[in-house]
């Protein structure tokens, strides 16, 4: 479903990603964790098509971004890590715009805002403007415009930074019935807890280089994954 | 404890000349010079207005023995200059301010925080207050020589008087935060707060020479009246003149409102300082909506985003409140438009008339702050799919419903009223649009190269902003070339030949911009970074 290549990406000197490959196929959670400033987000940016890339090519189920970042746009939901969603719309404005955005039929929204905003106990609060919502509703609320048109592949900066324990959960549990259904996830996350339980796979960043991936069991071996974490960060 | 709030208010003086408001980071030596030069012109544009009004009163006023009408008008309009201008400063210094909740967790008493920052708004009224009245007594002087007694006294006014001014904007301010505590639209209360300001404003600075010479011919009935509804500033004008009593009991009765609002202010600071701005809770209810078409949405959260802050309306639509004000003024003027109607040259007027709108038009700057405006939810767009193009398209047609409708209507409404025939008035206002078509074009095209995405406020991203000075300077320059080509050009080709030019040229350049845009500017804005 997304296929990293070689990708390289440069700020002025600092190499930010460098040759970085991967490979996330349908179905799989794919966990993407190193330190701050490693290259987490500017590599899920790059899979979005929102920053250009120096080097290498991206493609999300087989269409390189580059070359046709709209088509790969339509298979893609993305959630940044700091929300900052349109304050001047309300929450059900904004939901019925990026349906509209991506040609969601009426039927298939309102069922879709009806079932996920039950689920994240946001229904109540969709007739509020945005601005006055709380850092965790913006991101209860990107996350359900995110699944409003069933995308095929889910990219995610942090998902549950500012979240409650039962949306937490929730997300979780979305995460994996979304899989279950054929979509792919690659997410980035400090949480090792979160991704040790929840990914099928794990890649590691360290200075723009991937320095481990594979299956969760694979990369975490019979210690646990902030071990290995810790392990690959002192190195 | 209140020392150390002072000196907190003095950081923040100071920290507004020192510190960017874009990026919070220190300006550098030359940007701080620069910054200070810029509000020294400011300062300087103040004093000089004020003191060439002074000096039309000066000389008729105390000469016929009326030095304390001339000093009590000129401190009453000083006062009402800086209530006007301070009133919305206050509401947001009292009762806005960032550090209220942290200031509040503090063991210190609202009460003095509440001081402290009137104080520090002290020096907003004294600058205003200042403005206007300084020059009145630098004018006095260089008329009447300087005398000791009302050299000390007027020092002391000038000290004194912007007390009174702060007592009435504080409470201007109380008014505004307890009204806008309480209702629905607050973006609206402010902007029609903001145009009844803008049109008392223009109807005051166009009569200004009208009502200066009423106070200098009625100078002695004037007084009269003031002596009972403006006492304070009678008492005022008397103490400055050499009645050290009158002084005093100017003095004391100032001191005593600011104590009182002080009073008045300090028994609802809690509550207002810390309201619930997020107010009015509305519960969803679901409704059927149909799918909407893309292109419809985007134009619908351009619209929604413009419309929704009034000070973005204000700043970037101006032209447009301009030209739908002028109509209007039009119809209260109909013997000159009457005139005007009889003489035979429509050609003239239409290329007058053209040129009027175009240079009002300049002022709407839509598409000169749309990209800026952005700010970080530029992610949302770029990661849709959406084509960058169309979404710049949407910028495009917001700036064209905003000020090529509104200039259409007035300039058809002129066209009517001025009797200019209809192939005149169809080439004027197909000049007129397209010349709004260029403003819109060239506006986004210089945004794109010089976008600010980095700001706390959205009016930052319109009033602090590259794009739209070198937007409107642009656009000033188009009518420059306007009016320069007829001069040149005017006497070889009938008007109506050279308007058709204009139009010519105006619409080839916005067609090669939008195709730079179509390439060039759609990558530029899909990969801009916040």
């Amino acid at each position: 479903m997304l296929r990293i290549e070689n990708v390289s990406k440069s700020y002025g000197e600092k190499k930010a990603v460098d040759n970085l490959s991967l490979h996330i196929k349908a179905g799989e959670i794919y966990g993407f964790i190193g330190h701050n400033g490693a290259g987490k987000t500017t590599t899920l940016k790059a899979c979005v098509g929102i920053l250009d890339f120096d080097e290498g090519e991206i493609f999300i189920d087989g269409v390189s971004i580059k070359e046709n970042p709209l088509e790969c746009k339509k298979k893609i939901a993305y959630i940044p890590d700091n929300p900052d969603l349109y304050a001047f719309m309300t929450g059900i404005g904004y939901l019925h715009f990026i349906a509209d955005i991506f040609g969601v039929s009426a039927k298939a929204r309102e069922e879709r805002i009806q079932k996920y905003a039950d689920a994240f106990s946001l229904t109540a609060d969709l007739a509020m403007p945005v601005s006055s919502y709380s850092h965790g509703m913006k991101q209860k609320l990107a996350i359900i415009s995110a699944l409003i048109h069933e995308p095929k592949l889910i990219i995610m900066d942090e998902p549950f930074v500012g979240l409650d324990p039962s949306a937490s959960h929730k997300v979780k549990e979305i995460m994996r019935e979304m899989c279950d259904n054929g979509c792919a996830i690659f997410f980035s996350t400090h949480v090792l807890e979160v991704a040790e339980k929840l990914c099928d796979k794990i890649a590691i960043i360290k200075d723009g280089k991937l320095i481990k991936s594979g299956a969760t069991e694979e990369v975490k071996g019979d210690t646990s994954l902030e071990d290995v974490f810790l392990e690959l960060a002192k190195e | 404890m209140l020392k150390p709030l002072l000196k907190k208010q003095l950081r923040e003086f100071t920290a507004f000349f020192t510190l960017s408001k874009k990026d919070g980071k220190r300006r550098s030596p030359l940007a701080i010079f620069g910054f200070a030069l810029l509000m020294l012109y400011a300062l300087c544009a103040i004093v000089v207005m004020f003191y060439l009004i002074a000096d039309m009163l000066c000389v008729p006023l105390v000469g016929s023995g009326l030095a304390w009408v001339y000093f009590a008008f000129l401190g009453a309009i000083g006062t009402a200059f800086a209530c006007i201008g301070s009133a919305f400063g206050a509401k947001v210094q009292l009762y806005e301010a960032k550090d209220n909740d942290l200031l509040l967790s503090m063991p210190i008493k609202p009460w003095e925080i509440l001081l402290s920052r009137m104080l520090g708004l002290y020096a907003m009224t004294f600058a205003f207050c200042n403005g206007v009245f300084l020059p009145a007594l630098v004018c006095y002087f260089y008329h009447f020589s300087v005398q000791i007694l009302p050299l000390i006294f007027g020092v002391i006014t000038a000290f004194i008087l912007p007390i009174g001014a702060l007592a009435i904007s504080c409470l201007l301010g109380w008014l505004i935060a307890l009204v806008t505590s309480k209702i629905r639209a607050k973006n609206l209360f402010t902007m029609l707060f903001t145009i009844a300001f803008l049109i008392v404003y223009f109807v005051l600075y166009s009569k200004m020479n009208e009502y200066l010479q009423f106070v200098i011919a009625n100078g002695e009935a004037l007084g009269a009246k003031m002596k009972t509804a403006l006492w304070l500033f009678y008492q005022m004008g008397l103490g400055i003149t050499g009645k050290p009593l009158s002084l005093l009991a100017f003095i004391g009765c100032f001191i005593a409102v600011f104590a009182l609002v002080y009073l008045l202010l300090s028994k609802s600071f809690l509550r207002l300082a810390t309201a619930n701005r997020g107010g009015f809770r509305k519960k969803y209810k679901a409704k059927h909506r149909a799918k909407g078409k893309v292109f419809t949405a985007l134009f619908k959260r351009e619209t929604l985003r413009f419309f929704k802050n009034p000070m973005v309306i204000l700043n970037c639509s101006l032209g447009s409140i301009l030209l739908l004000i002028i109509p209007v003024f039009a119809l209260f003027n109909m013997d000159f438009c009457r005139e005007i109607a009889s003489i035979n040259a429509d050609g003239l007027f239409a290329t007058i008339l053209a040129l009027i709108a175009c240079g009002v038009a300049t002022t709407n700057i839509v598409t000169a702050s749309s990209v800026s405006l952005e700010g970080k939810t530029i992610w949302q767009v770029q990661s849709l799919p959406v084509d960058a193009f169309s979404v710049l398209v949407s910028k495009i047609l917001l700036h064209l419903c905003v000020s090529a409708l509104p200039t259409v209507l007035a300039v058809a409404v002129l066209c009517v009223l001025l009797k200019i025939g209809v192939w005149y008035a169809l080439v004027c206002v197909l000049t007129c649009v397209a010349f709004v078509g260029f403003c819109a074009t060239s506006g986004l095209l210089i945004n794109l190269k010089m976008p600010n995405l980095h700001f706390t406020n959205e009016i930052t991203a319109v009033k602090q902003s590259m794009s739209v000075l070198v937007s409107m300077l642009v656009n000033m320059g188009a009518v420059g070339l306007f009016v320069g080509g007829y001069f040149w050009f005017g006497k070889y080709l009938p008007e109506i030949g050279y308007l058709a030019i204009c139009i010519a040229v105006l619409l080839l350049a916005s067609v090669a911009i939008i195709g730079w845009l179509n390439k060039r500017g759609a990558r530029i804005f899909s990969y801009l970074q916040a």
